[in-house]
């Protein structure tokens, strides 16, 4: 009897469905979209099915077992030393060739697999028919057809995996290279075999042979870190310049040229076309990517989904803070007062409470439609055609079109912006694009921007500060692209056909992402608040804001209070208007400040930090180092900006 | 060498009695010049200081390469290639391969060893002698299919484009084009992958015949 419990990983391109798979599998606890790359995280989940434990793996969806991105580091080193049981391979069957590209990359881990023939309802909705027992035969490892999003399919592919956990059936595939090749290869695998067993023990030596033949520079520095690395380099170098007359080409053509013949070949024996028609989502593909008609209609999706977020966000804004004003807090208060002493009490009921109920009443409501709306945009597969026109502009600081998707996640949250920059393949091009990021006026920043310029001085003048911060954000994404060392890399993005967005899934992504903001955000908050209320309690609050009148009313020409309000605006943006009114006695602020002032005060709040909750996550994706590095650059870039308009700003007649 | 006459002229005129000649038309004084659109009188001058530097003779009222000619043209094309399409060894001495000729042993080699299908072959051969039918991807128009000869750049680059497909020999098809340089929608291997314009413009094609 085999053991009761087993390792499942899924692996496989992305976009075939590979974590709606998970769902189905696991039940739970994992998002899914259309634009590629997108679950960097390892997502874990566990199910039982005929008496047995299931730990389910869902690995980044890859294109190759390269080293190209941290993506494909993760599934191959995981795939090598993590030895899971049975690894299923989702395979979209309406691109069969692109998605044996990687099924070979695993058969040449000598993985143990097993075919997931994903999406097939899709595929022959396009007219593409694809032979599962055909495809069986040619690999030699079971595959299963399934629809994901339905679950069709998914028991017998269950039933697969315990068969073959029971040694019922065998999934001894093979991967087919070429004569000459592999020769070449059977030659220097034994070389490695008998001079590197400790390494031959982690990985098939076969595999080690082929990353070799290719210059993978990982594997490369494994082998030399052995003792007889340096006789298998010499002889790898031997094997590749072999090949490379053999057949004219550098060895990693060679191997990639292997595979694709070989999963060209599989896939025009499996495959049946129908007659190709052009279907709506092909129209609508041709007409969102027009070179003319692309960008309007871009500009009006943005549009109307920020509308639509103001337009809910506010309405439940309102609701909430008279809830939890009217309601919550009262009633809260009077439990706090009941059980702690007075003194403690009061700092609890203050800090603690008020902080939750800013977060509940003031981020949640814009942030709930928010990652809606964006579920929607992803799961339709809108997001890659905004990248691609973008790419151009993106280019401009030294990003690709994909940074255009944390940028536009930046006008809802810095938070999901800094962790969406995980899209970069590349380190350099992940802190880049969170460096822009952060600039982009959030929801909290825009109710700043709203609530004081729009509404006492008008539209224009709020319109003309958001396009202020655009040109900054590109001005200042330049500049740091000059900066960083580095070449920028070019954009190569799949772009997945549109689909219709399955409401389910939207609302479970929706609530999920929603779930991990709270997590992330709220303990900043309540921690936040609890330090800034002893300070009130302790009576240094005026002490500081006199500690920083020479730079507020000074430099940048605000009231005292200000300086206050800018502090607990580290918490979130918006207290800094919020607490204005506190401070001030009044809501009218107009009697606060000149329109000068708002302007500069709206300017400097726009800038000047980067709130706590994206400094968590920034520290969290980058390190300490950098995250201080960007939260004293906004604050000086701030202040500089905010002095600068108040006097260009008083020239004015 | 005569510090007058500007090389590029000269090898324009010889690029274009080749171009006659392999075209079976004549090649006059008065042809050379209509196929290499510079006026009469200053081909009749770059001929003769060809003539006198051994390129062209001139045999019956026309003119002739001579072999010295013919390497000269070979060299101005590779140089072409060279300058258009950047200095990695690897692929290009593969596509210097191709281009000159020798290219006859690698199609044996393909089909028998690496079972490359005749299709295929045929197609990376009709590149062979070709040189100005390679062009980078970015300059295909909408709706223009071609074969991949080769992909350029860095070794990272290169190698992730051939993992999404784009080998040697793969059919591709230009589906959208963003304007001012911008990126590029190509349909290949039944998916759809979008290339920014720098990306693009180092895979270099062939158009294929439709």
């Amino acid at each position: 009897m085999a053991k009761k419990e087993a390792t499942i990983a899924l692996a496989g391109n992305a976009n075939v469905g590979k974590s709606a798979l998970f769902n189905q599998l696991t039940g739970a606890s994992q998002t899914i979209g259309n634009w590629p790359g997108k679950t960097v995280e390892k997502a874990e989940g566990t199910l039982f099915f005929m008496g047995r434990t299931l730990r389910v793996i869902d690995l980044p969806g890859i294109y190759s077992l390269s080293t190209f991105s941290i993506e494909e580091m993760i599934a191959r080193e995981y795939i090598a030393t993590g030895r899971p049981d049975v690894i299923v391979n989702v395979v979209d069957a309406s691109s069969l060739e692109r998605n044996l590209y990687l099924t070979l990359q695993l058969l040449e881990m000598e993985a143990p697999l097993i075919i997931a023939l994903n999406q097939v309802d899709y595929a022959s909705k396009r007219g593409i028919r694809v032979d599962a027992k055909r495809l069986s035969e040619l690999l030699g490892v079971p595959v299963i057809p399934t629809v994901a999003i339905t679950g069709e399919g998914v028991e017998e592919l269950l039933r697969a995996i315990i068969d073959y956990l029971d040694g019922k059936i065998k999934a001894s595939g093979k991967d087919f290279k070429g004569k000459e090749v592999e020769r070449i290869l059977e030659k220097l695998s034994k070389a490695i075999a008998s001079n590197l067993p400790e390494i031959s023990r982690i990985y098939p030596p076969r595999w080690l042979a082929i990353k070799l033949l290719e210059g993978d520079e990982d594997v490369e520095g494994k082998v030399r870190s052995h003792e007889n690395g340096h006789l298998i380099m010499a002889l790898a170098e031997a094997a590749r310049e072999e090949l490379e007359n053999i057949h004219g080409e550098p060895s990693q053509v060679v191997m990639a040229s292997e595979r694709y013949g070989f999963a060209s070949r599989i896939a025009k024996e499996v495959t049946q076309f129908e007659a190709p028609r052009i279907s709506i989502e092909e129209r609508l593909s041709y007409l969102t990517t027009h070179r003319v008609l692309g960008y309007p209609i871009l500009l009006a999706v943005i549009a109307s989904m920020f509308w639509m977020i103001f337009a809910v966000g506010g309405r439940l804004s309102g609701i909430l803070d008279d809830l939890f004003e009217e309601i919550v807090l009262p009633i809260g208060k009077g439990a706090i007062g009941a059980i702690l002493p007075e003194g403690v009490a009061g700092l609890i009921a203050d800090g603690v409470l008020a902080g939750i109920g800013a977060g509940l009443s003031i981020a949640l409501p814009f942030i709930i439609p928010f990652y809606a709306l964006l579920a929607i945009l992803e799961d339709s597969g809108y997001l890659p055609r905004a990248a691609f026109l973008m790419d151009n502009l993106m280019h401009k600081i030294g990003l690709h079109g994909k940074a255009f998707i944390p940028l536009l996640l930046g006008f809802g949250c810095s938070v999901p912006a800094c962790l969406a920059c995980r899209i970069m393949e590349r380190d350099r091009e992940r802190f880049l694009a969170a460096f822009v990021a952060i600039l982009i006026p959030c929801a909290a920043r825009t109710v700043v921007i709203m609530g004081l310029v729009g509404a006492y001085l008008g539209l224009m003048p709020a319109l003309a500060l958001y396009a202020f911060d655009l040109a900054l954000v590109l001005l200042v994404g330049r500049l740091a692209y000059r900066a960083l060392p580095g070449e920028p890399i070019g954009l190569i993005m799949e772009m997945p056909p549109y689909r219709m967005p399955s409401w389910r899934i939207v609302m479970r992504k929706t609530w999920l992402r929603t779930k991990s903001f709270a997590y992330v955000a709220f303990p900043y908050i309540v921690a936040g608040s609890l330090i800034l209320e002893a300070i009130k309690i302790a009576g240094w609050l005026d002490p500081l804001a006199d500690a920083m009148a020479p730079l507020v009313v000074q430099w940048l020409g605000l009231p005292k209070e200000a300086g206050i309000t800018l502090i607990f605006g580290i918490l979130r943006k918006e207290l800094t208007l919020i607490l204005l009114a506190t401070l001030a006695g009044t809501a009218n602020y107009a009697e606060i400040l000149s329109p000068i002032q708002m302007i500069v005060f709206s300017l400097v709040a726009m800038i000047y930090f980067p709130c706590i909750s994206t400094v968590a996550a920034l520290v969290k994706e980058f390190g300490w180092r950098k995250a201080v590095l960007t939260a004293l650059f906004d604050i000086g870039l701030a202040i500089a900006l905010g002095g600068l308009a108040f006097r260009l700003l008083s020239l004015l007649p | 060498m005569d510090q007058g006459i500007p090389r590029d002229k000269l090898t324009e005129v010889i690029e274009a009695i080749l171009t006659l000649h392999l075209e079976g038309g004549r090649a006059s004084a008065i042809d050379v010049a209509k196929r290499a659109g510079l006026p009469l009188e200053e081909v009749e001058a770059l001929l003769r200081s060809g003539q006198e530097e051994g390129l062209v003779v001139l045999d019956g009222g026309q003119y002739r390469l001579t072999a010295k000619g013919v390497d000269a043209v070979r060299e101005h094309r590779m140089r072409f290639v060279h300058e258009r399409y950047g200095h990695g060894r690897g692929p290009l001495g593969c596509l210097r391969r191709l281009l000159e000729g020798d290219v006859s042993d690698i199609l044996s080699h393909l089909k028998t060893k690496h079972e490359i299908d005749g299709k295929s072959i045929e197609e990376i051969g009709a590149a062979k002698g070709a040189i100005e039918e390679a062009l980078p991807l970015s300059e295909l128009r909408e709706g223009e299919s071609a074969i991949v000869l080769y992909p350029l750049g860095g070794l990272g680059l290169r190698r992730r484009l051939m993992e999404m497909g784009l080998v040697p020999g793969t059919e591709v098809t230009v589906l959208r084009k963003a304007p001012f340089r911008g990126p590029i929608e190509v349909g290949v291997r039944g998916t759809s992958l979008a290339l920014g314009f720098g990306v693009a413009s180092k895979v270099i094609v062939k158009r294929s015949g439709a």
